[in-house]
């Protein structure tokens, strides 16, 4: 796989492919960190966990959650991936939380 | 796929640890002074007497309940806090609020330090102490708190990307561990990085996330509503933090029992170290003596380390055991991991020179960012603006940061004892001359500043003891002849630091001045075999560090 978004020197700075791929890290990546700590949240209560650990636990591994979220948007070789990615997980994510809050509460 | 993950990886670890590597320093240094926060508000605080053995828990205690009796005999709730361990002084605190239900565990409380050898309420200078060391590294200053948690919080997760992405890109961790090639430019920055971010890897890893948990509910606190109706989240926090509700007053007044005998009775429950004795209702029905200790566990378990009396009967209550759930008790064995209260002396030191190593390992970073272009630039072409500017802040933060420091602990000795606000002119003093500091560098050559700023820097750290011999009675000698051990080592630490940084000044001239001052290449050889392929075969020392070998 070739990697073709950057030559890795503070020049490409000025690339607007990596201010996307910054763009999407940080503030896509924390949307995405919300969703899927939301989607574990339900998960664990689903699987048996009280609402309050279930909840809590989640906060807690949100941190590594979003961490794991950059290294993956860094590690795509292009940068058009990283945001197909991140629209789709978002919306898989998203609409999954919003149905089983529907349904559970 | 391999080599370009990494070399992302490593592009990650570069960006992410320099642009916000000064902010990080800045968090890292002033946490790192904040594990000995009341210590150094004693040093602060040089009107109070020195360290005392002459008179036992009891009396300080009747005399604390006199002033109490005196000053705030309406209170519905008294706190005393005894010179045991850490805590040297003795200090009685009171809630202001008059007994009211809403106000039942807020209320401020109005504080006061007894000077005990003249039973007097004492007058220290108006000083902000350690405490606001400590604060600054999480809530930093001059701007509301939420905007600050926001920053920091920002800074911390660039910090934990950096640790891993560094743990990645630093596969041989353990073999680099005992590697250190001395005097070789940028690959002993490597060396020096790799060292002290490996030796205190798992402490960098736990205060990092740790740090960032403080802020789950500011950051994450949206995960909460996936499982809650809105209505419920107050409720949850009941679930999730249980706490001990005191006792409402009666309004009977009644006498209370001498505390005396029930001091003598908790040290034989707690041990000797009590340092807090709360007093709940006073002169009511209904009041409850507390005594306590420090935190023996990771988070406050107020069933081991509290034991509690009727104030009028002077029998013992039983504290049940708060019934925490799971996960909101492993967010408090997290925090109690970062704070560090319950760690002892030796914990502490610990905890302190952990600190300074996540420091150091911050600074050798952003040094090592410099390192690695200096030869390209030296040699080949002009430095460009960036490089330039890392190189300055570099000194202005890393030297410039300890400086400030100096110099908030001299205008605690300088500043006039009347002056208005003398706390935060104190802060004041920190954030000008670091902002100065900061400023030099680019007022000097390229050659000049790192130098005159360590010198700058030992003489401030020599002029701390100095200064506090000059203007008060707690000079050296005299706290050691005392055997105010927290009070020595205050100052002779600022006499090693001070002469850590002329150390540092000495060799960073002597090196400006025999710039290929290296050991003969072919000891280099037979350390280190060939561990980057790009090196050339022949060549002389400096073609060891080309920067594009590092990358």
């Amino acid at each position: 796989m070739k990697l073709n978004l950057m030559n890795y020197s503070p020049n490409s700075l000025s690339n607007w492919k990596l201010v996307a791929r910054i763009f999407a890290a940080i503030f896509g990546g924390f949307l995405l960190t919300l969703s899927s700590s939301m989607l574990l949240s339900q998960v664990l209560d689903m699987i048996g966990m009280d609402k309050i650990n279930a909840s809590m636990t989640a906060m807690l591994l949100s941190f590594a959650i979003y961490t794991a979220i950059v290294i993956w948007f860094f590690a795509i070789a292009s940068v058009k991936k990283v945001w197909i990615n991140l629209l789709t997980s978002l919306a898989i994510t998203g609409s999954l939380v919003w149905l089983i809050r529907y349904i559970t509460l | 796929m391999k080599g370009a993950f990494r070399r992302s990886m490593g592009w990650l670890h570069t960006w992410t640890g320099l642009a916000l590597g000064w902010l990080l320093f800045f968090v890292f240094v002033t946490g790192t002074v904040g594990y000995f926060d009341t210590e150094i508000d004693r040093w602060m605080q040089p009107e109070l007497p020195l360290q005392n053995d002459k008179l036992s828990q009891e009396q300080l205690l009747d005399m604390a309940l006199a002033h109490l009796e005196e000053q705030a005999s309406w209170s519905k709730e008294w706190q005393i806090t005894l010179p045991e361990d850490r805590y040297q002084t003795l200090g009685i605190a009171w809630k202001k609020a008059k007994p009211n239900n809403s106000m039942r565990h807020g209320g401020s409380r109005e504080k006061k330090l007894i000077n005990y050898e003249t039973n007097e309420i004492a007058d220290p200078r108006d000083t902000a102490g350690g405490q606001a060391l400590y604060r600054m590294h999480y809530r930093l200053h001059y701007m509301p708190s939420i905007i600050a948690f926001w920053i920091v919080g920002l800074a911390t997760m660039f910090m934990l990307l950096a640790i891993v992405t560094g743990i990645i890109i630093h596969i041989r961790i353990f073999k680099d561990f005992f590697t250190f090639r001395p005097k070789q430019g940028a690959k002993s920055w490597l060396d020096a990085h790799s060292v002290v971010s490996v030796i205190a890897l798992p402490f960098h890893l736990m205060i990092t996330y740790s740090g960032l948990v403080f802020f789950v509910f500011t950051f994450m606190g949206a995960v909460i509503i996936a499982n809650y109706d809105v209505n419920d989240i107050k409720d949850l926090r009941k679930e999730a933090f249980p706490r001990h509700t005191p006792l409402d007053p009666t309004g009977v007044d009644a006498t209370m029992v001498n505390l005396a005998p029930l001091l003598a009775d908790a040290r034989k429950q707690l041990g000797n170290n009590i340092y807090r004795v709360t007093i709940f209702n006073p002169n009511d029905e209904n009041a409850v003596v507390s005594f306590r200790r420090p935190n023996t566990t990771l988070f406050g378990r107020d069933d081991i380390d509290e034991v509690q009396f009727d104030g009028v009967s002077g029998s013992q209550l039983q504290i049940a055991p708060l019934n925490k759930p799971v996960a909101p008790q492993v967010r408090s064995v997290l925090l109690g991991l970062h704070e560090g209260h319950f760690a002892g002396i030796v914990m502490r030191w610990f905890y302190f020179i952990a600190g300074i190593l996540g420091s150091m390992m911050i600074a050798t970073g952003m040094l090592l960012w410099v390192e690695k272009r200096r030869f390209k630039y030296e040699n080949k072409q002009e430095p460009t603006k960036g490089y330039l500017l890392v190189h300055r802040l570099n000194a202005g933060t890393i030297v410039g940061l300890p400086m400030a420091i100096a110099v908030y602990f001299l205008a605690n000795r300088l500043l006039p004892i009347e002056l208005l606000d003398r706390g935060s002119w104190e802060i004041n003093a920190l954030f000008i001359s670091l902002g100065l500091f900061i400023i030099y560098p680019f007022l000097r050559p390229l050659n000049k500043f790192w130098v005159e700023m360590l010198i700058g820097a030992g003489l401030l750290f020599f002029a701390v003891p100095i200064v506090n011999g000059l203007t008060t009675n707690n000079h050296i000698i005299a706290t050691a002849l005392a055997q105010d051990w927290t009070l020595f080592t205050f100052d002779l630490l600022m006499i090693l630091f001070g002469a850590k940084f002329i150390f540092a000044a000495i060799r960073v001239h002597k090196r400006q001045q025999h710039p290929n001052h290296k050991k003969p290449k072919h000891i280099t050889r037979k350390k280190r075999p060939a561990r980057h392929k790009s090196t050339p075969a022949t060549g002389d020392a400096i073609a060891t560090r080309t920067p594009h070998e590092l990358s």
